[in-house]
């Protein structure tokens, strides 16, 4: 498939987050029509004369906009973290979840709320704990070099075990009247608090660090194969894989700070995307980025408007992935059969 | 390109893998390394590919040492060709090929229209251009070999090192891939693979060098093997070894008692 295809390939994605990011806009509790929607946004920028009501405009600009930007940059980080976890440790099973930086990052989180530090030390704590998982794992895995598949899930069921651990603790010491409730709910993973302040949460890092990792997409590619033929190729694999860890931890821990922890998008956008786009991370980088945000943003509308109150969001992810996670196993065995 | 080993020693810990190996291969050179499983053949790749320090010694490209250039330097000029196994990512064989053009690029450079004709040139000189759009673990095993190679051509390296690359190919494709070979030492390649197989290394081979106990055991051209007394000894087995008559060059056999 070529430079074109490519191209097409996203286009279409692009496409189709446009009109969940329209449609996400319109339902809710407030019911907001397209073309009030379009006319509200497009105000902002050029001179349109207001027919709308101030609350139309407020719920659109303050609560469904900033909150929409967030589910669709955190869905987006998600899922190319964890393609990006896939391709550094050359194993389809891995995602943020499974590797422990979600409940890592989790942890620092906790520990951020408990020490009632502000916002960029909730962000800070989250990126020291989740890399520490991330590096923790890593190590179990490579010392059962035999089974590094294995290696990476057991070791990150562990080390996710001993960060749940450490998050239970926080709670236990927690005040139960005002810390405790905070950081229950924090952890479940919801958008229902999402506003401008946690936006820049998430878009910061976000960001940063999905940019250079796609204009690095083409020599990931080369980190996915066996670590010496990579040397051969000339890859300085040590400092890519590095610095991929990095931006990859730095995507899922900026969106646990922002919204808890979300699971399974990590996992199973990045399946989906290879099994629309291939292999090649020209393509999978940009379309996982795109789909992702086009899913999260999907369900977090479901979220917010399928039941009376309510439901948050990781508990919707965890109902699609945990699922999906039980196919991809049976199906590895299945082809490791053959 | 003249690739050289001077005087090679290596050891994990206190065993002695590798025990002052010296040899050099010039180009439209084929050489084979034999030797039983455990005798250092992969280590000695690996030095020469520079992913192991020896512990003594140095391995030097046309006389400057490999330690001396950074990986992308090394990269162009000695490319490596493991044993094709099925890619935990089933990249389309084009695609594969042009990872072959990464030490010709700059870190956030992508691979652009020249670097795209050089790798379907490649898989068109091994004669399997029809296959690009195809994902490589549609491949059989000798075709997706073939890619490896491939592969190594894109990357323009006038030394190739094959680490026993028809250790899991069906007969016809053990063939096709020593033919191969022997194509590209006729081009000039230097080619540099362990096998398994004592008739591999006389056929096709310009030299032979025999690893036992970390030493050369041997070092010399097949010619000088072909009275099966080293062999024999390799082995601890009494081999035969014989020409048979098969029309072209004819073929080269060897005969356990």
């Amino acid at each position: 498939m070529g430079k074109r295809s490519s191209i097409g390939l996203v286009a279409i994605l692009l496409i189709a987050y446009a009109a969940v990011f329209v449609l996400s806009f319109s339902i809710g509790r407030f019911p907001v029509g397209p073309v009030e929607l379009i006319r509200i946004l497009l105000s902002r920028i050029l001179p349109i004369e207001q027919d709308w009501t101030r609350q139309a405009e407020s719920v659109v600009l303050s609560i469904r906009l900033p909150r929409i930007l967030a589910s669709s940059l955190i869905g987006a980080g998600l899922s190319l973290s964890g393609l990006i976890f896939q391709m550094i440790f050359r194993n389809p099973l891995v995602s943020p979840d499974v590797l422990g930086t979600s409940t890592g990052a989790g942890f620092g989180a906790a520990l951020a709320l408990l020490l009632a530090l502000p916002s960029a030390g909730i962000a800070a704590a989250a990126f020291a704990m989740g890399i520490a998982a991330v590096f923790l794992v890593w190590k179990v895995a490579s010392r059962i070099p035999s089974n590094q598949v294995l290696g990476l899930i057991l070791g990150g069921m562990m080390i996710s075990s001993l960060f749940q651990s450490g998050t239970s603790f926080i709670k236990l010491v927690a005040d139960p009247n005002d810390e405790l409730p905070s950081i229950t709910y924090f952890l479940m993973g919801s958008l229902a608090g999402a506003g401008w302040e946690e936006l820049k949460l998430v878009a910061i890092p976000t960001i940063a660090a999905a940019i250079p990792m796609l204009l690095l997409s083409w020599r990931m590619n080369l980190l996915s194969l066996p670590e010496e033929e990579a040397l051969s190729l000339g890859v300085n694999t040590r400092m890519i894989r590095a610095v991929a860890i990095a931006a990859a931890t730095a995507m899922t821990a900026s969106s646990v700070a922002a919204a808890g922890i979300i699971g399974w998008v990590g996992l199973v956008i990045p399946h989906i995307t290879r099994m629309i786009a291939g292999s090649d991370a020209r393509r999978t980088m940009p379309a996982a980025a795109v789909l992702g945000a086009a899913f999260l943003t999907a369900v977090d509308t479901v979220s917010r408007s399928a039941a009376y109150s309510e439901i948050p969001i990781g508990i919707l992810t965890s109902f699609i992935g945990a699922p999906f996670f039980l196919y991809l196993i049976i199906r590895e065995g299945k082809k490791n059969e053959d | 390109m003249r690739i050289e080993a001077a005087s090679i020693s290596f050891s994990y810990g206190k065993r002695r893998i590798l025990d002052d190996i010296s040899f050099s291969a010039d180009s439209g050179s084929m050489t084979a390394l034999l030797g039983r499983n455990g005798s250092g053949k992969t280590t000695l790749l690996r030095i020469l590919l520079g992913f192991l320090q020896p512990g003594k010694g140095q391995v030097s490209i046309d006389g400057t040492s490999i330690l001396r250039m950074k990986e992308r330097e090394r990269a162009q000029r000695i490319a490596y060709i493991p044993q094709a196994t099925v890619p935990v990512y089933p990249y389309r064989a084009l695609d594969a090929v042009l990872m072959g053009r990464s030490p010709a690029l700059s870190l956030f450079e992508r691979p652009g229209a020249d670097d795209e004709r050089k790798a379907a040139r490649a898989l068109e000189r091994l004669g399997i251009g029809h296959l690009g759009n195809r994902t490589v673990d549609t491949l059989s095993g000798g075709e997706r070999q073939l890619v490896m190679i491939a592969r190594a051509l894109a990357q323009e390296a006038g030394i190739l090192l094959l680490d026993e690359p028809t250790s899991s190919l069906d007969y016809s494709n053990q063939l096709l891939v020593m033919e191969t070979l022997t194509a590209l030492r006729d081009d000039g390649y230097t080619i540099l693979f362990s096998t398994h197989s004592p008739e591999q290394a006389l056929m096709d081979s310009t030299a032979v060098i025999i690893l036992s106990g970390g030493k050369a055991a041997f070092h010399g051209s097949a010619e000088e093997l072909m009275d099966g007394r080293i062999l024999s000894d390799l082995y601890s087995r009494q081999l035969f070894i014989t020409r048979v008559d098969t029309g072209k060059s004819g073929r080269i056999v060897c005969i356990p008692e």
